[in-house]
């Protein structure tokens, strides 16, 4: 739930769910502008999916449609069809399952879709990711402007050596080796803070590699 | 004996009957796939057979609602197709289509439903997720049919009731259920082969005695 709209929402059970929430057993998750609510979602109904018992249809083999769905979408595959099924399939499963688990189970979907409808379209139409969370549609690449000269902390920490030196002893991302892990962020000393991240991809700026014979 | 009204036609039933019962005998026609008149609890599972009922918020199952006297009930309002319609295609989604080699075609409980609804065969706009295994064969004198199972339950049912216990049980959980025979050599006691209640029973073709399928019909061709 967006914060603005309902923070005065007291924490009960019958509150959140009138409010579109399911309160399980894992209590609260409070979320920022860095979480992605499509990925959210994908993950509410990643679990639910899990527990069907499979006994009735729309349960059964809606809510496996629906992580299908969310997959796409979190992997930037998604298309504009999948929104529409998105929504009405979530209504059906709601009001055609047998039990509670089903009849709640796309609540993560449609409460997220009601409030961050916007999110999701710019993971279908833009394919980008506004949290910057959705690894397939997001990259990695260092500010030039801030990356320290000299410095090495990512590259000593990237598993997979994507990190590469400038003519001027500056950090670049090998695009076709990152695998997105985001350590570099991470060993990225706070008073350079150089590392960043962008969606969809295609926008990361072209950084030149020092030739061989300079390295 | 009560009376109630069905899309503006008055109707009478034996209390205690449930509404899909007491529209089937009055030639209201229903879409169902697991009920099943013998069993005191219906299993409900399908979600196939909803029906509106005045002064009810939502479209409710019609086989496990009984009757009460002054009933009102549509059995056609757009709630109740939508969610049969979805219904239809999401066992269609998990459903390999292939009626010309299939031994059900033209006696198919899908198809029929289908055809009512006006559901193309093809789970459009679903995509389609097949089991990997089309027919199990492991059973001396059965095959089942993945692929074509809508898991209705009933051969499970018919046979606990012939035998007192059943050859078939719910195998796995979630969306990878199945339904299992227990092999030969494990199985209690009936003869699969004189019986073949399961066979009769299942609306679709998921069922198939062996000797029959040797006989008549061929596999369905691997795509
Ligand atoms: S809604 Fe309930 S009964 Fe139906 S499959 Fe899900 S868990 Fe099982
Ligand atoms: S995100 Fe991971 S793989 Fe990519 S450059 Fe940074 S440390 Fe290396
Ligand atoms: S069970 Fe057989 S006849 Fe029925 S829809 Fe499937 S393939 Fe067609
Ligand atoms: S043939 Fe008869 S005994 Fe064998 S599984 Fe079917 S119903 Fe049960
Ligand atoms: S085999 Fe036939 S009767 Fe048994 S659950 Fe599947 S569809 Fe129903
Ligand atoms: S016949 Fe009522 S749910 Fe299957």
């Amino acid at each position: 739930m967006p914060v603005c709209r309902f923070f005065r929402y007291p924490i009960d059970f019958d509150s959140l769910l009138e409010a579109g929430a399911m309160m399980g057993s894992g209590g609260m998750v409070v979320m920022d502008e860095d979480t992605c609510m499509v990925d959210v979602a994908r993950y509410f109904i990643d679990f639910t999916q899990k527990e069907s018992c499979g006994k009735c249809t729309f349960c059964r083999i809606g809510t496996y449609h629906l992580l299908k769905i969310l997959d796409r979408l979190t992997q930037g595959e998604g298309e504009e069809k999948d929104l529409e099924l998105l929504e009405s399939l979530s209504e059906d499963i709601k009001k055609g399952s047998l039990c509670g688990l089903g009849k709640t189970a796309p609540n993560p979907v449609l409460t997220s879709f009601k409030y961050f409808r916007d999110e999701y379209e710019a993971h279908v139409k833009e394919k980008r990711c506004p949290a910057l969370m959705c690894r397939p549609i997001i990259a990695y690449y260092f500010d030039l402007e801030l990356c320290a000269r000299g410095c090495d902390a990512c590259a000593t920490c990237c598993p997979v050596d994507a990190v590469f030196t400038t003519r001027n002893r500056k950090k670049g991302v090998d695009q076709k080796l990152c695998v997105k892990c985001g350590e570099c962020l991470v060993a990225c000393p706070p008073e350079y803070d150089a590392v960043r991240k962008i969606s969809p991809p295609g926008l990361v700026p072209v950084v030149e590699r020092a030739s061989e014979k300079e390295e | 004996m009560v009376a109630l009204l069905v899309n503006d036609r008055e109707i009478e039933a034996k209390n205690g009957t449930n509404v899909l019962q007491a529209c089937l005998d009055n030639d209201i026609y229903i879409p169902h796939l697991c009920y099943l008149e013998s069993l005191d609890l219906p299993s409900a599972s399908c979600r196939m057979c909803f029906v509106e009922i005045a002064g009810e918020d939502k479209p409710a199952t019609s086989c496990t609602t009984l009757v009460r006297d002054h009933m009102v009930i549509k059995t056609d309002t757009p709630a109740v197709r939508r969610l049969q319609r979805t219904a239809l295609r999401l066992l269609l989604s998990v459903h390999r289509v292939d009626c010309k080699n299939c031994y059900a075609h033209k006696r198919c409980e899908l198809q029929n439903i289908a055809k009512f609804l006006k559901v193309g065969l093809k789970s459009k706009p679903l995509n389609r997720y097949l089991k990997d295994t089309d027919i199990d064969e492991d059973h001396p004198f059965l095959n089942y049919y993945p692929n074509r199972c809508v898991l209705c339950g009933k051969c499970l049912h018919v046979c606990r009731n012939q035998h007192g216990q059943s050859v078939l049980t719910f195998a796995n959980r979630g969306f990878n259920t199945v339904m299992s025979l227990y092999a030969a050599a494990e199985a209690p006691s009936p003869s699969c082969e004189d019986c073949a209640r399961c066979v009769d029973i299942c609306p679709v073709g998921a069922l198939a005695l062996k000797v029959n399928q040797e006989a008549s019909i061929h596999h369905p061709t691997e795509k």
